[in-house]
């Protein structure tokens, strides 16, 4: 395909994605020098880097990324490596795989809202697991800040495990079957062909699967807004703390909150940048 | 596919599987338990499992304004109209002009949902309903109808900008909600566009065009160069050819990426809330019901969530194949 | 293929009518419905006896945005009976926080979405303080005598007004006070306390009987703020000083209202009481879980629902007057009614006309079966049975809170300071963060003499 034609083929994406993604960001990181507040939008006389010398020395938000990382660094390795074990196991079998499959995406599908809610549901007053938990221990069980963000992870792992063990189940099936046998003739027992011939073949889904995951996962706003609202400060992530402090009428700084989101996406650029880096030079070996 | 395992393996599998199955669905099952209890019942100290009487008066609480609303109505309408729509699918499936007949099951659809709601006395939440529908469908036929152009072009393309333009567009994937939305919202207020669909829909085609470009771009990859150029030599346009020849084999891929989209548009909730103070989508609606505040119970809130849920999961189970697919292409080549 | 080319063609065809019929207008359908009934007024249609307001020329679409309980669900239903004027709502709630962060979003931007809100007195005055709502004295005296406005208290009135200016029709009476279980006190012979220290006294025997402590709604930072404006209230202090906002409540007295709050939950809480919503907190009561508390008034309806609360539980639930620290009902006065953004796009009168087909006799008759209503002489038969306690605690309670300009940030953050407690913060370094976080923020923003 010439210039031209590339072009003009990509030209509606590419303006979508200008005018309302770099456009909006730009708007953003000058935003963030401003004091605006939600009272009196119309204004917005420019501060410098005074937001976010307040933005970095005030512990919540601190507070906020050392549970982003936290989260992240918790669900991420434990989805995939359940997503891959979930995978294996229905690999294995033949009869009722739809049904299986089904059943297993569905907490991926159901809405972040929405799970959340079904999942407080069974730890909440009169549900089903803290009845169970305190059968066990004896005590009644009830959601505080001691125990609120081994629930939003847990939920978070509920909620995504299904979309790696998708990619990685969906990998699986474009392996070769003859690599495996031949991998078994050689006398290979199933530890040492996994490790040398599915692994690897899986390399470039579980590549995707965590640069995703990573990024999905730093972002979180959903669970943990239902989950912690205006309770329980500690378990805030990053994007929670960022709309109370932008959205939360009683607050509403907005130009610190654009601070916060700018001060974010550094962060997540700062873990993301090695895997961008790769993905490009991956573009331009297939492309030479 | 591996070689066949003894029976006491298998029963391993099945039985880790079914572990793992329980796992995925329980937090549906015991919601939609409560969704159909009494609230007594449901606000007990120690869980009632079996034996309870059970009452359809959340979801009615939910649709419906009317407290007097006959829910086996209700109920005999919808599945009348979901036997017609089936039906009239199931026999496309047979004839060559299978368009016709699933353009035919979606104006049942349209025509069911207006006729439900001019019958019966249906809520606020029956008017989200509306809207969810209205801003996915929208959603997805733009995301796909300008990702389809990108995907191509990014498929095509050798030049270096086409991985700059890739790789830009991971970038703007990984950022967050509120990298955007706050310009979104006084740009629109300023235009006098907050609360329409149209804003809304804009902002998800926007957020959601990098995975789209990637996902369309992956399917087309395997769409062999030789197709259109055929098509070109014998005189056609390359826009033509795309049209005529190549669009037509990508059907699984536009498949796959509309769940996808259908996912994020059905399942947004920040972006509505911010930007549609009152035309909200049905995420934005169970918020509502949710906080513990607002004494409409426990029952009624497990109401709204089997409701939302019951539409994408229909959706996704008849689907699934697809979804697997698309996944797969995405991740492996991607 | 070029049976495929038009099949494509006309599915983009149909996506793309589909798409600009979908996102385009956001409007709601008026409905005209009819116009019978026509009363001895002459040359005025009133649309029913229901909603006596003359039917409208024009379709009026309102949107109401609030935060809902049992009478207010009511008063909605009510609202939604002026559509046979030529009206139509959209009525909206969220729970309390997010609606008032929904509202705030929205009427501070100058261009509201909404024609209407609904709130506490409390919230409303928040709002016109800062110039956000539609004084209504005009429209008040004008239709005063017509829908009989005199009917509601002057001190009601005077709830929702700030130097003069009236924001709102009151609709809704509410306050908090003691609900018990009559009959697990009678079991543990204990008898209904008056005081902070009784009840506090009152709680190791109701631990030892297995039930829980007297109990507050303390799970969330604006009940905190509320509670501990109780409590100070009735140890005679007010929290700022009404003229000069300066803070008064780092003293001693405000050091031991907070301490008191303090003992409750360290003494009485147990686990729940930081973490129960007002939910969690009626359904508690309904399935025996709680003996004794304090819970808003308009929850005293939902005791006697057969569906919500259990055999055992029904018609045991008592009410009593709210708690004290010295002469005064820790209970707060709080009306809750519907009010106007400013600069509204909707004519005033019009959506006036509506908040009084809502709050006329009939449709507070109706309400008064969930709560306390705001015009005098209205009785409900199905009513709930704590009017006796409803009004003594308004009547002797701590009164309204404080309408002074930075009496927001003095909620804001009190609440967020006190909740600590629950973390372990001591009731002292609760109160001195506090003050600190208050003078900070209220004076940046200018707001102290």
């Amino acid at each position: 395909m010439n210039r031209k034609s590339f072009v003009s083929f990509v030209l509606p994406s590419v303006s979508v994605m200008t005018f309302l993604m770099v456009i909006p960001l730009a708007t953003t990181i000058w935003l963030s020098l401003t004091d605006l507040i939600l009272r009196d939008i119309d204004s917005a006389p420019f501060i410098g880097l005074q937001n976010y010398r307040e933005v970095l020395s005030d512990p919540a938000f601190w507070s906020a990324a050392r549970f982003t990382v936290l989260f992240v660094g918790i669900t991420v390795p434990i989805q995939m490596l359940l997503g891959l074990a979930i995978a294996l196991l229905l690999d294995r079998v033949h009869r009722f795989r739809s049904l299986y499959l089904a059943a297993i995406l569905l907490p991926f599908i159901v809405t972040p809202v929405v799970g959340t809610l079904l999942f407080r549901n069974l730890f909440s007053r009169g549900g089903l697991l803290s009845w169970l938990i305190e059968l066990f221990t004896g005590s009644a069980f009830v959601v505080d800040a001691s125990n609120v963000r081994f629930l939003i992870i847990l939920h978070a792992i509920w909620h995504v495990t299904p979309f790696a063990f998708v990619a990685i189940f969906a990998g699986l099936q474009t392996l070769p079957q003859e690599r495996l046998e031949a991998a078994a003739m050689d006398g290979a027992r199933t530890l040492r062909s996994f490790m040398h011939v599915t692994l690897p073949h899986l390399k470039s889904v579980l590549f995707f699967v965590a640069i995703v995951s990573i990024m999905d996962s730093y972002r979180v706003f959903d669970s943990v807004f239902v989950f912690a609202g205006n309770r329980f400060d500690n378990s805030h992530s990053l994007s929670v703390y960022n709309n109370v402090v932008a959205l939360d009428a009683k607050i509403g700084r907005l130009g610190k909150g654009h601070a916060i989101a700018i001060l974010t996406i550094i962060g997540i650029f700062v873990a993301l940048t090695p895997f961008l880096i790769r993905s490009y030079k991956e573009q331009i070996a297939e492309r030479t | 596919m591996k070689q066949s395992a003894s029976w006491l393996q298998r029963v391993g599998v099945h039985g880790a599987l079914l572990v793992i199955v329980a796992w995925s669905i329980l937090p549906l099952l015991w919601t939609f338990q409560t969704s159909i209890k009494f609230t007594r019942d449901v606000a007990a100290r120690v869980p009632v499992l079996w034996g309870y009487d059970t009452t359809a008066a959340a979801y009615r609480a939910y649709w419906f304004d009317n407290q007097n609303t006959n829910m086996w109505h209700v109920l005999l309408a919808v599945l009348l109209s979901v036997a017609v729509t089936s039906t009239i699918v199931l026999v496309g499936r047979r004839s060559k002009r299978s368009w016709v007949f699933n353009i035919a099951a979606t104006a049942v659809v349209a025509v069911t949902l207006y006729v439900i709601g001019s019958v019966w006395d249906t809520s606020d939440q029956y008017e989200f309903l509306i809207n969810s529908i209205v801003v996915t469908v929208a959603t997805i036929a733009v995301s796909i109808g300008i990702g389809l152009l990108g995907g191509y072009g990014l498929a095509r393309y050798s030049g270096k900008s086409g991985a700059a333009i890739l790789i830009a567009a991971l970038a703007f994937r990984a950022l967050p909600r509120f990298a955007f939305i706050l310009p979104f919202f006084i740009i629109a207020k300023s235009l006098g566009l907050l609360d329409s669909r149209a804003v809304i829909v804009l902002a998800l085609v926007a957020v959601n065009q990098p995975f789209t470009i990637w996902m369309l771009r992956t399917f087309f990859l395997e769409v062999p160069k030789e197709l259109e150029e055929a098509a070109m030599m014998d005189g056609a346009t390359r826009l033509q050819a795309f049209i005529r020849v190549v669009i037509p084999t990508m059907k699984p891929g536009i498949i796959a990426t509309s769940l996808f989209t259908l996912l994020l548009a059905y399942n947004e909730f920040l972006f509505i809330r911010v930007l549609a103070p009152t035309n909200w989508t049905l995420p934005v609606g169970i918020v509502a019901l949710a906080g513990g505040e607002s004494s409409k119970g426990i029952t009624e809130a497990a109401a709204a969530a089997i409701s939302i849920t019951l539409p994408i999961v229909v959706v996704i189970i008849l689907f699934q194949k697809h979804l697997v697919k698309g996944l797969g292409a995405g991740a492996v080549k991607g | 293929m070029k049976v495929a080319f038009k099949k494509r063609k006309l599915a983009a065809a149909v996506a793309a009518v589909a798409l600009i019929l979908g996102a385009c207008g956001s409007d709601d359908e008026a409905e005209v419905t009819e116009t019978s009934v026509e009363e001895t007024v002459p040359a005025v249609t009133l649309a029913s006896e229901e909603c006596a307001i003359p039917v409208s020329e024009d379709a009026v679409s309102i949107d109401v945005m609030g935060w809902e309980f049992p009478i207010i669900t009511q008063y909605a239903a009510e609202l939604k009976e002026c559509e046979a004027a030529n009206y139509s709502f959209n009525i909206q709630f969220l729970d309390s926080a997010e609606a008032q962060n929904q509202i705030n979003l929205d009427l501070e931007t100058g261009t509201p979405s909404y024609e209407m809100v609904q709130g506490s007195n409390q919230f409303l005055l928040e709002l016109a303080q800062k110039g956000l709502l539609l004084p209504l004295n005009d429209l008040i005296d004008k239709y005063r005598d017509q829908f009989g406005l005199d009917n509601i208290p002057q001190g009601m009135w005077d709830l929702v007004s700030v130097d003069g200016k009236i924001y709102s029709i009151p609709m809704v009476a509410n306050t908090q006070h003691v609900f018990y279980n009559e009959e697990i006190l009678n079991k543990l012979g204990l008898s209904v306390p008056t005081t902070y220290d009784e009840a506090i006294a009152m709680c190791p025997a109701l631990i030892d009987g297995g039930y829980a402590g007297f109990q507050m709604m303390l799970a969330a930072d604006w009940a905190w703020q509320i509670e501990y404006d109780n409590v100070l209230g009735s140890l005679g202090v007010k929290p700022l000083d009404s003229t000069t906002g300066q803070p008064n409540f780092n003293s001693a007295e405000g050091v031991k209202a907070a301490q008191i709050l303090a003992d409750i939950v360290s003494k009485c809480g147990g686990k729940t009481i930081g973490t129960y919503s007002t939910d969690d907190v009626q359904n508690a009561f309904q399935t025996g879980e709680y003996a004794i508390g304090h819970l808003w008034a308009s929850r005293a309806a939902s005791m006697d629902d057969t569906e919500a609360t259990t055999a055992e539980v029904l018609g045991k639930i008592q009410f009593a007057p709210a708690l004290t620290g010295g002469s005064i009902l820790g209970a707060p006065a709080y009306v809750d009614g519907y009010a106007i953004p400013a600069n509204g796009t909707v004519d005033p009168e019009k959506v006036f006309l509506a908040m009084l087909g809502a709050s006329d006799e009939e449709s507070q008759t109706a309400a008064a079966k969930f709560g306390g209503v705001s015009r005098s002489g209205i009785v409900n038969p199905e009513g709930p049975r704590n009017g006796e306690a409803l009004n003594v605690s308004t009547s002797n309670g701590r009164g309204a809170d404080q309408t002074h300009p930075a009496a927001g940030i003095y909620r804001a953050e009190i609440g967020k300071a006190l909740i600590k407690i629950l973390d372990g913060a001591s009731a002292a370094d609760a109160i001195a963060e506090a003050e600190a976080a208050y003078l900070k923020e209220a004076k940046a923003q200018n707001l102290l003499s």
